[in-house]
């Protein structure tokens, strides 16, 4: 299991057990919020309240309430508290500096006058400007206190130093408290008997929108008409009847409500009153305060009184109820971070092992833990493993959750009833079910914002826009709300949202039409400009549009749902991925440019240090490259802004646009059909990053592949022997069929194979299409066995050395990758080494490119001979501009080879890489090589136009002339030794050279294959079609039969071994890996798969799209076949027992 | 889908799905019957509300005719008497009874009380003393104490040590509401604590004058049960009760903060002229400031001369609050013009005095 399986694992794992605490602990709240709420109903309905008002002994209290920029609701609010019933009561309104004329009403309304009144400021806050009192004795019960600002905290200070009661009941001004809250709330203070103190009491907050309210007073309830208000509606009656009814009934109460709550004073001053530090001041003081007394060990007790005693307006819009809710977030943060040291503190009981834990995990931590879900619950879904069980998790949660709400619906009608009417608690019922999927994900993204606003240390509270109650007609008020229903609003933001959408959108599409411009034009001026320039415009620019309406159409959903929470946000989202697709693009289309073919999966292959080594080894990678896109990306940037602004779209055009988007792509339209074209035409209209973002979502999330037992049988004529746990082992039936055109000696020839970099069949020997660049391999050809429809196995040089010298699977991602990991084989290089074959390697670059010399030392190498080991004196190829060179030119590799093997008795296999063929396509003799390159133009009898187009890659075609040079010399020099003789040359490409345009799919992979000896009796040519797979086969069993060498009977060879059959045919069937993440060709017979695309190989090598479903049937088969047998081997199969291993690994160095 | 479907399905469940499924199928169940609870609760009262109107017409009626109707029996509707079967109206008509027998006194009170003695509620209410729950039977407690049925006294005594504190807090309540102070020997030898909140009960059932009944104060003042104390003193507050004078003195000698100063407190109704050399020097073997300031408030109302010196020296207390006590006091002993003191311009005492005057004026 790979480690993304590991972690997914553990995430769904402490998510459910998460999920099964939660559930336990609602009901374990429900029970005791149960047994709470009963103990208060019996002992209330048992009480006399009006005992209280009246007697001289009930506790004395002061109401503080802060006020700012309230002026247009204050002296309501103030009237309302003034009329309350009890005797022992004071007043004091703080204004905390207003900007408006709250103060100058209250003086106005209540004839106050500026009274002398000395503060004491037992709790520091900021100045007093002045204490106001009421010339008229009805009101005398009323302390006005104006100071500077300084927030909710330094008010309610401020109102403490001035109050001269015991007890403090600290409101929100625009509160509606009910006739007999302050009876109710300052009873359990007159309760305690046991030693136990009371230090606070809150009540229930309720909301108060949609409600009619008389002169201050609550006249009727009603449910919230608004739907946001009446989800907060639910949200308090879970919160305050059953949450907090719970938490108190264990004295385990961490929170009062700001708006509502009761303290003892002298408590209040001793802990230094509330703390103007942290946005969550009223939560900071109850739990500082608990703190105080439980340091001293002085019993004590926070109550909680279900009733309803205090109604408060809720925020109606998302903006104003986003800042309310990320404030709570930073509110709880800071307090539990303040008080840190309380948790799982035994000294703290109940609070620090159970409140403050539960508190930090399921009313902080729960948001995000959340969030973490959902994204696992995303790749999961994608994935496909397990998903059912999380789906069954997620709609348990959910319906728990409504559950929940259903029962605080019951709570609420079975106690305090305040929602008669049968339509309010359906509505009730309705607001529970839509809860979960329209208001819960907005309160997990305010806690997510209020998160990211504590880590930027932001520490305001926002701008908490009140409507107010305002009157009516008849003197009545009800809470302000908007006229428009519901589902209007939906609808309009809907409609506003896709018509931003949708403007961004053509932005788009401008940029994209651009880009592809940009693209056709660039690549047309570095190289050419295809013949039939409008077709291929043409389709170009229809690929891009169907990439455009692919991306828009995905980017619609995520737009629609961020615009809910906000439109400017959602607009900056989607301009800024519209940016960074451009920015991809550019970056994408310069990649071609240079290398000619798409960047796919492949980039996910190679290491960084290969990567950059490529990079810069291209010397495409330059400031003037880094500028252009970045100029280019900025550019885009400011398009986007400038154009969607400018763009009106018709909001209703723009709703119904990203149904034609669906429909377009349901249909299957893929594009303009078009004549069978070159490969390179077809990568040229390809979208580059529609390209890119789809193959690395196969590479990432590769599509299930049936089981090897399940899958249809294709022979493929080899005996497996055990495929369970080798396989593909199998006995060796490999024909010798090279014997017939030698004239052996006695001694075991030496063997020297020379693998060309980019040596493609395109441009090498007599019939290339492209031209024979090549006279002396040309030459050679023709004194040699030859098959000139011959294939190498991979897109790139990673593939060469195993499959020529292994015939060895392609693992994961080429069997070099797997580095220290690569599971034990024999090779050629190691059975002729057990036969006293004297091995080495010669390499102009370093060796450890590709984790080449690892596959060497493996395989027990006698020698490496690379860049690390030139002596002085030998030549490196021209550097780019970036300073890099690949390393020693071919000339110089075979001048070392020639100086260094010395001639023995013991016979020699040698292996010669090259590179001065490879990107940047730089050589020694640059000039000399240009001469000849018009030269062999000329001697190919090309007209202008081919000369032309043959011109746009002279660093190319330059290359190849010197590197068949080299081979010349290689070969002169090589025939002056005594054991030439003796010696059976091989020369093949590693793959085609991709920097010049290919014709089709499979002339990536065409290039030949020479067998040449001065053994040999005769030369042929073949048309059959061969790959490296088959070399090493058909070479040990050659030595086998002729120098009886030890070899294995069973083997782990891809190949059968090369056929020497004249006609063109193929009668084998091998997979080809493009390169080290894209293994999508396979080759069978007289076909070619590509992915889902079916091509007929033609005699030349040339191939057709074709469409047979039964053959690409047989052919995915094979495939499949090929690949299960690869992924056991992945997933730790052997390619050899042990046993056989042993046997014939050679184990002296 | 048939059964026989539906039975293949859950045959075919793992067990993990088999739990969520039963879960789920449970939740689903709770919330079926919420649902129609929900719906039909509210329904069931408003469908009460005609009877409901109809018997607080009656009850109205009655108390309209209640001076014809002192003396006599009063005539039962049969609907009344028909309702009367049901607990619900029952519980209703009793509910009635007793919020109008709390604010009437007089011949309406006695003709409520002949009301549900008639309507048999009395029975009702003692029944309830024998329920299992103590909401019940304080329920039944407070309804028998409301509408004076003195015969049931005997079944309250028994509960005033009951291990319920609403419990035996009502059944006192009831003690005494039915008899007077005679029903306060019972604290005597409480062994559990007064709550305030009982005391206030307590206080608000006792009747507005002691006259000679009030026996056995004293012994409270020295009880060892701290909460019976202060309830003594606050009785010899609200009945002012001078005789115990010295009794409530040594009291500012006790242990308990609470116990000395509520009888500071009380001292305030019962002080003579050496009250406030008692208190003055309590008020100096005490360090606690809440203490201090009662002291100093109390101080207001029996300043005199020879206290001048201490309230002076109190005025330059370091704390301010003592500072504010002590000049309310000076400045409502007239002994004194504070502006003429030599500090009187500095800061604090400015402000103090501005602040003490502008309350007197």
């Amino acid at each position: 299991m790979i480690v993304v399986d590991w972690v997914l694992y553990i995430i769904g794992w402490g998510l459910l057990l998460y999920a099964i605490f939660l559930f336990a602990s609602y009901f374990f709240i429900a029970y005791c919020s149960i047994a709470g709420i009963k103990s208060y109903l019996r002992k209330r309905s048992v009480t006399d309240y009006r005992l209280i008002a009246t007697s001289d002994m009930a506790p004395r209290v002061s109401i503080l309430a802060p006020a700012y920029n309230e002026g247009a609701t204050i002296v309501e609010n103030v009237r309302s508290l003034l009329s309350i019933h009890y005797n022992n009561l004071e007043l004091v309104v703080i204004n905390d500096g207003s900007k408006d004329d709250s103060l100058q009403k209250l003086i106005d309304t209540y004839d106050l006058y500026k009274a002398e009144h000395y503060v004491q400021e037992k709790i520091k806050a900021k100045n007093v400007r002045g204490i106001y009192k009421s010339r008229n004795p009805v009101y005398h019960k009323l302390i006005v206190v104006d100071k500077e600002n300084g927030g909710k905290a330094d008010a309610l200070n401020v109102g403490v130093n001035v109050s001269s009661n015991d007890y403090i009941l600290c409101i929100d001004v625009d509160c509606i408290l009910v006739q007999d809250t302050l009876l109710k709330i300052i009873k359990p203070f007159l309760e305690s008997s046991n030693g136990e103190r009371i230090i606070a009491s809150g009540g229930a907050v309720r909301i108060a929108n949609s409600c009619e309210i008389e002169n201050g007073r609550l006249k009727k309830v009603n449910l919230p008409r608004n739907f946001l208000a009446r989800i907060q509606s639910l949200e308090y009656i879970r919160a305050f009847l059953l949450g907090r009814m719970a938490w108190s009934h264990i004295n385990g109460l961490l929170l009062v409500s700001g708006a509502f709550g009761i303290f003892d004073k002298e408590i209040v001053i001793k802990c230094g009153g509330y703390n103007h530090n942290t946005v969550g001041e009223d939560m900071e003081l109850i739990v500082r305060m608990r703190r105080y007394m439980m340091d001293r060990k002085l019993p004590h007790r926070v109550i909680y009184i279900p009733d309803p005693l205090c109604w408060t307006e809720a925020p109606e819009s998302y903006e104003i109820l986003g800042r309310q809710r990320n404030r709570w977030t930073r509110g709880t943060m800071e307090v539990l971070w303040t008080h840190r040291r309380m948790f799982f503190n035994h000294r703290y009981g109940i609070l620090g092992l159970l409140s403050l834990p539960f508190w930090f995990l399921y009313e902080y931590f729960a948001p995000i833990l959340e969030t973490i879900g959902w994204i696992t619950f995303g790749i999961i879904a994608i994935k496909g493993d397990f998903l059912m069980y999380y789906v069954y998790l997620i709609a348990f949660v959910i319906f728990f959750n409504f559950t929940f709400s259903v029962f605080a619906i019951l709570m609420e009608v079975a106690t305090f009833n305040q929602y008669k009417k049968p339509s309010e608690v359906l509505k009730l019922i309705g607001t529970a079910a839509a809860e979960p999927f329209v208001y819960h994900p907005f309160t997990v993204w305010s806690a997510l914002k209020g998160n990211i606003d504590l880590i930027r240390r932001k520490n305001s509270w926002g701008e908490m826009t009140r409507k107010g109650f305002v009157a009516n007609s008849n003197g009545q008020s009800a809470a302000t709300e908007p006229k428009i229903p519901i589902f209007k609003q939906l609808i309009q933001q809907l409609t506003t949202a896709f018509s931003v959408f949708a403007a961004i959108s053509l932005a788009w599409l401008l940029i994209i039409i651009g880009l592809s411009s940009y693209e056709f034009i660039l690549d047309g001026l570095r190289h050419q400009f295809p013949e039939r320039m409008m077709d291929v415009g043409a389709q170009k620019l229809f690929s891009d549009l169907l990439f455009w309406l692919k991306g828009t159409l995905c980017m619609c959903l995520p737009f629609t749902l961020i615009s809910f929470l906000s439109l400017k946000l959602a607009r900056t989202f989607y301009i800024a991925v519209v940016t960074l697709l451009s920015l991809g693009q550019l970056i994408l289309t310069n990649y071609f440019i240079t290398a000619l073919s798409p960047l796919g999966a492949d980039l996910y292959g190679y290491a960084l240090i290969d990567i950059k080594q490529t990079l810069v080894a291209s010397g495409s990678v330059n400031i003037q490259m880094i500028v252009t896109i970045l100029a280019g990306t900025f550019v885009a940037w400011l398009l986007l802004q400038a154009i969607s602004a400018r763009i009106k779209v018709n909001r209703w055009v723009a709703a119904v646009a990203p149904l034609l988007s669906l429909g377009v792509l349901f249909s299957g339209f893929s594009g303009i059909k078009h004549a069978p074209q070159l490969e390179y035409i077809s990568n040229l209209t390809l979208n580059k990053t529609g390209y890119f973002i789809g193959e690395s979502v196969s590479h990432f999330l590769p599509a299930k592949e049936t089981d090897i037992l399940n899958a249809k049988k294709v022979p493929d004529n080899f005996s497996y022997v055990n495929e369970q746990q080798y396989p593909f082992l199998h006995v060796d039936s490999t024909a010798d069929v090279l014997t017939p055109f030698f004239n052996l000696k006695s001694e075991k020839p030496n063997v020297v194979i020379l693998l060309v970099e980019g040596l493609g069949r395109a441009y090498t020997n007599e019939g290339a299409y492209l031209g024979n660049f090549t006279p002396f391999i040309d030459s050679l050809s023709k004194q040699s066995l030859y098959w000139e429809n011959f294939l190498s196995t991979g897109g790139r040089t990673f593939a060469v050395l195993p499959s020529v010298l292994g015939s060895l699977p392609f693992l994961e991602k080429g069997f070099l990758e797997a580095g220290e990991k690569m599971p034990e084989h024999l090779s050629l290089l190691s059975l002729l080494k057990l036969n006293d074959y004297q091995t080495s390697f010669y390499y102009g670059g370093y060796s450890h490119f590709d984790n080449m010399n690892t596959f060497l030392r493996k395989n027990n190498i006698d020698e490496i001979h690379d860049m690390g080991t030139f002596p002085e004196g030998y030549t490196w190829l021209p550097k780019n501009s970036e300073g890099f060179s690949w390393g020693y030119n071919d000339k110089e590799l075979y001048r070392l080879y020639l100086n260094t093997k010395k001639e023995t008795t013991k016979p020699q296999l040698s292996v010669l890489l090259t590179i001065s063929s490879h990107s940047p396509f730089l050589i020694n003799e640059q000039e000399t090589y240009n001469q000849r390159f018009e030269q062999r133009l000329t001697e190919l009898q090309f007209d202008e136009k081919s000369k032309k187009e043959h011109r746009n890659y002279k660093a190319q075609y330059t290359s190849i002339l010197y590197t068949d040079d080299a081979i010349k010399g290689f070969f002169e020099g090589y025939a002056k030794r005594a054991d030439f003789n003796n010696t059976i040359f091989l020369i093949t490409g590693d793959h085609r050279m991709s920097e010049i345009p290919q014709s089709t799919t499979i002339d990536r992979f065409h290039v030949p294959l020479i067998i040449y000896s001065p053994l040999l009796k005769r030369s042929a040519k073949f048309d059959a079609v061969s790959t490296h797979f088959d070399i090493t086969p058909s070479l040990l069993a050659f030595l086998a039969e002729n120098y009886s060498i030890k070899k294995p009977s069973l083997v782990s060879w891809i190949g059968k071994g090369l056929d020497t059959t004249r006609q063109q045919r193929n009668n084998h069937a091998y997979p080809i890996m493009f390169t080290k993440n894209t293994l999508y060709d396979f080759v069978a017979g007289d076909y070619h798969l590509n992915k889902n695309t079916l091509f007929k190989v033609l005699p030349d090598m040339n191939e057709v799209e074709v469409e047979n479903q039964h053959i690409t049937s047989q052919l995915k088969s094979g495939f499949n076949q090929f690949k299960m047998r690869n992924n056991r081997v992945i997933n730790g199969a052997k390619l050899l027992p042990d046993s056989i291993y042993n046997a014939y690994f050679p184990t002296k160095k | 889908m048939g059964g026989g479907e539906l039975y293949a399905i859950l045959k075919n469940l793992s067990l993990l799905e088999g739990l969520f499924f039963t879960c789920f199928a449970c939740l689903l169940l709770g919330v079926t019957f919420t649902f129609f609870y929900l719906l039909t609760v509210n329904w069931h009262h408003r469908r009460k509300k005609q009877q409901r109107d109809f018997i607080e017409e009656f009850i109205c009626n009655v108390i309209l005719e209640s001076d014809e109707l002192a003396d006599t029996d009063i005539s039962i509707p049969p609907a009344i008497s028909e309702l009367l079967t049901h607990n619900y109206y029952k519980e209703f008509i009793l509910n009635e009874l007793l919020i109008a027998k709390k604010n009437l006194q007089g011949s309406a009170g006695h003709v409520l009380k002949s009301l549900y003695e008639q309507l048999s509620l009395n029975n009702y209410s003692q029944s309830k003393l024998k329920k299992h729950g103590w909401h019940h039977k304080v329920k039944g407690i407070q309804e028998l104490a409301e509408m004076e049925q003195v015969s049931a006294l005997h079944q309250l005594y028994p509960l005033i040590n009951s291990k319920n504190e609403a419990l035996r807090g009502a059944a006192l309540s009831a003690i005494v509401k039915l008899s007077g102070f005679e029903g306060l020997k019972f604290i005597e030898n409480l062994s559990y604590p007064l709550s305030e909140w009982l005391q206030i009960n307590l206080l608000n059932d006792l009747p507005k004058h002691a006259g000679n009944h009030l026996k056995g104060i004293e012994k409270w003042l020295l009880s060892s049960n701290t909460s019976v104390v202060v309830f003594a003193l606050k009785l010899t507050r609200v009945y002012q009760l001078f005789e115990l004078y010295q009794q409530v003195s040594d009291c500012l000698k006790h242990k308990e903060e609470i116990v000395r100063i509520e009888a500071v407190r009380s001292l305030q109704f019962i002080y003579n002229e050496s009250t406030p050399s008692s208190l003055i020097q309590s008020y100096h073997n005490q360090e606690n400031k809440r203490y201090q300031l009662i002291v100093l408030s109390a101080l207001t109302e029996m300043v005199t001369n020879e206290d001048i010196p201490f309230l002076l020296s109190e005025f330059k207390a370091s704390d301010d609050d003592i500072k504010l006590a002590a000049g309310r006091t000076l400045l409502k002993s007239n002994e004194i013009d504070l502006e003429s003191l030599s500090y009187s311009n500095l800061h604090p005492w400015s402000s103090i005095i501005k602040q003490i005057k502008s309350e007197v004026a």
